[in-house]
């Protein structure tokens, strides 16, 4: 799994009051503005008295009524350099202050410098992924029982915060603490689940797909409060002229965005666009939040919120008549991903890493005593129905499979892609080359107690039967096919009448077409 | 707490009907293949069959799943703490006939072709020689499939008591009075409003229990069982059409059908 976006390092500038140049002592913020909890945030101070010799220093943060909540500094300095500090946000006691507005003293041989800053309680507590390429999933069997489909999007939004037990709304815990952030949930089956059941509906993040190539978009709603003491406060925002904007690390500007930020808004925010790989991806959404200067300019208000994600990219969304209601299995993609390198950009590509990865990657053997199927049947033998979910499920029916499993694979796992392909059912009863069935050490001319003939094979094809895919067998790919040596060759795109001809030397014209349907 | 309201109920049916073997082109010739016109007569419906109850000497039943939509079970067997070797698939269909054309189906998705067995249900076929690693059949209404998970391993020492599990369901003197697992509707409990529509089936005592579910749901909702009954998650605002199967122990199988509306 690779990351889709990073975090880049924070930029911290400095801020100062009007006029400081002229002034004996100096005193520089790198934010007016301060959510001390925001991960990575802390406010940098920069302090400096002109002149020679030393000088008694302190550095203080008092609240509203003039009380000193936290001493930041409070020791002898040298005149004529410069001093960086910092403040975490928290008072004398370690707590993080209420949200509020705060002034930052600086005092220092007589001199005095005051600035004032605005602690404020930001976070995004909800986000919702939306944008043209967006696939919808499915977890194929969040319940015991088999067909328990739940389509992702009907648990709520993707990512959420925990709950607070102050309020919905309230981005801490009752002491003041931030809520943590979840972790992306990795069970590929269903969704979180309580120990009594209920779905997890606050404080998971669900992983979401994307057409490669696409922009994400993130509709995030923000916290409206935090707490102190166990008490809900405000967000100390809107400030009067100094609006605040959120933005993506790396994405557009705040100047190039339009309003101001005010707790519980919902935002439509885009992220970077996705590259042309398909996989999966760890998706990381940095979030940051801006204030307009007194100059007009926006600043980044120290420390961020980072969200992180599951990310399946694909070619394009399903058709719902191949994969059912268009949304892929999550489950599906995930094994599928295990087979697509970083590299993996085109239909090509990957239906040839399907096709080497169900003949090589799972274990599977061909079923020559008989070619009996473990994971397809019913009524219609060239669009079969397929246990897809006993197959996620390690395999329950066995690794014993014929080529009407593979193919109704090869095909369905494309079709979670966006691949749309066909079964193509060949018959009827001819009699065979070598071959090299899949899992077996060797060729032989010797499937089903010697019969060594099919009464009808399945293959996969994407282009209606001009090449065909076949997980399960190898063929001896050259002029005599009927005697070693062997040249194996796995028919990936493999021409239809190259592969009858290296497949049997009895004539078999039946083509018949259709579509596997998971279960 | 419980609500008043027993949910509008659509439909409470018995079964839906088992599938037609398609008329492809190669059904005609299956069929002679294997002899259809000559087949034996069926033995009359069977009420169901339990798998749990159906055990094969120095085996343990590793894993059990019934499939409540398909009136269908798996159970897998081996060795007491081993893999599993031998896989039983147990299907009830509503008729003898439709179990028959249940496994034709089973045995057109074979690339070569059985051989008649004797001495096992009314019908069976099985891989040819001494040594079966496949065994596809019929007992009246009832199909199944024993196939071994591994190459090298045979299923003939589990035929005999395979048979006798058959041989020893009670039939079913009139299939259409069987008594089928019943729910007579559902009841809403009390829910959050924007929440999941909770609720309650309301079985009927007098039909068997249900020893599995499946929901189908219109609207691309899904349900989630909790311990406080089940919870409906709708894709949007409006009715949901919930289609539930209920399966006995026995792969009898009813179901209900109501209407849901989230609030």
């Amino acid at each position: 799994m690779r990351v889709a976006v990073s975090v880049l390092l924070l930029g911290l500038g400095l801020l100062a009051p009007r006029g400081w140049a002229q002034a004996t002592a100096r005193l520089e913020v790198s934010s007016r503005v301060f959510d001390p909890k925001l991960a990575g945030a802390e406010l940098a101070c920069e302090t400096e008295r002109a002149g020679t010799g030393s000088y008694r220093a302190e550095l203080s943060v008092l609240d509203g009524q003039g009380q000193t909540v936290r001493e930041l500094v409070d020791a002898t300095r040298s005149r004529g350099r410069s001093y960086r500090d910092r403040w975490d946000g928290r008072d004398a006691s370690g707590r993080f202050v209420a949200p509020g507005d705060y002034t930052l003293r600086f005092q220092g041989a007589g001199s005095s410098r005051t600035l004032t800053l605005h602690v404020v309680r930001l976070g995004v507590r909800a986000i919702e992924f939306e944008g043209s390429g967006r696939v919808p999933l499915t977890y194929h069997r969040a319940e015991a029982w088999s067909g328990s489909a739940f389509p992702v999007d009907n648990a709520g939004p993707a990512w959420t915060l925990p709950r607070s037990r102050v309020s919905a709304g309230c981005l801490d815990l009752p002491d003041g603490t931030p809520l943590d952030l979840p972790a992306y949930w990795t069970d590929v089956n269903g969704p979180p689940r309580t120990s009594s059941g209920a779905l997890v509906e606050r404080g998971r993040s669900l992983p979401v797909a994307y057409r490669v190539g696409t922009t994400p978009q993130v509709r995030v709603t923000l916290g409206q409060t935090a707490a102190v003491g166990g008490r809900e406060r405000s967000a100390n925002y809107p400030i009067a002229g100094r609006p605040l904007r959120i933005v993506v690390e790396g994405g557009p500007g705040a100047d190039t965005m339009s309003g101001e930020l005010r707790p519980g808004d919902r935002v439509t925010l885009d992220l970077q666009p996705l590259g042309p790989w398909l996989g999966k991806w760890l998706l990381r959404v940095p979030l940051r939040f801006a204030y307009r200067e007194d100059d007009g300019s926006w600043r980044l208000i120290p420390g961020g919120q980072l969200s992180e994600h599951l990310l399946y990219t694909v070619l394009e969304r399903p058709s719902g008549q191949d994969v059912p209601g268009g949304r892929p299995w999550v489950a599906a993609l995930d094994l599928v991903s295990t087979w697509l390198r970083d590299d993996t950009q085109r239909e090509a590509e990957a239906l040839a890493r399907i096709v080497r990865g169900i003949n090589g990657g799972l274990g599977l053997s061909y079923e020559a005593t008989q070619g009996a199927p473990a994971y397809t049947g019913g009524p219609d033998l060239a669009s079969p129905e397929l246990d897809l979910s006993a197959f996620l499920a390690d395999r329950q029916n066995g690794r014993r499979v014929n080529c009407l499993d593979c193919a109704s694979l090869v095909t369905q796992l494309a079709a979670q892609l966006g691949a749309r392909g066909q079964i193509e059912i060949m018959g009827w009863d001819f009699r065979l080359y070598f071959l090299r069935g899949l899992g077996a050490p060797g060729f032989a001319r010797d499937l089903f107690y010697g019969m060594h003939a099919f009464s009808y094979h399945a293959v996969a094809t994407f282009d209606r039967g001009v090449t065909i895919h076949d997980a399960c067998l190898s063929v001896d790919d050259d002029a005599s096919p009927w005697v070693a040596p062997f040249r194996e060759r796995l028919p990936i795109a493999m021409p239809e009448a190259d592969y009858r001809r290296q497949l049997s030397y009895d004539w078999f014209g039946a083509q018949l077409f259709g579509r596997a349907s998971p279960r | 707490m419980r609500l008043r309201l027993v949910a509008f109920v659509l439909a409470s049916t018995a079964l839906a009907a088992s599938p037609a073997l398609a008329q492809d082109p190669r059904a005609a010739r299956l069929e002679e293949r294997y002899g259809v016109a000559g087949w034996p007569a069926s033995a009359p419906a069977r009420l169901g069959l339990d798998p749990a109850t159906v055990e094969f000497a120095g085996w343990t039943q590793l894993a059990l799943e019934r499939d409540a939509r398909r009136a269908e079970a798996r159970a897998s067997y081996g060795p007491a703490g081993g893999a599993a070797r031998v896989q039983l698939v147990l299907r009830r269909y509503d008729t003898p006939r439709a179990a028959r054309q249940g496994l034709l189906e089973g045995l057109g998705v074979v690339q070569a072709t059985l051989a008649p067995r004797q001495g096992l249900g009314d019908l069976a076929f099985a891989t040819p020689g001494a040594k079966p690693d496949l065994v596809l059949g019929t007992w009246g209404n009832l199909g199944f499939t024993l196939r071994a998970l591994e190459a090298g391993v045979h299923v003939t020492p589990l035929l005999p008591a395979l048979d006798a599990a058959l041989r020893e369901t009670a039939p079913a003197a009139d299939p259409e009075l069987v008594v089928l697992p019943r729910a007579l509707g559902v009841e809403e409990l009390e829910a959050a409003p924007g929440g999941p529509v909770r609720f309650a089936l309301v079985l009927d005592p007098a039909a068997p229990a249900p020893a599995a579910l499946h929901f189908a749901c219109t609207q691309d909702a899904s349900v989630l069982s909790t311990a406080e009954g089940y919870a409906l998650y709708p894709a949007g605002p409006g009715a949901v059409e919930v289609t539930v199967s209920l399966l006995s122990a026995d792969l009898r199988r009813g179901e209900l059908r109501v209407q849901l509306v989230a609030r």
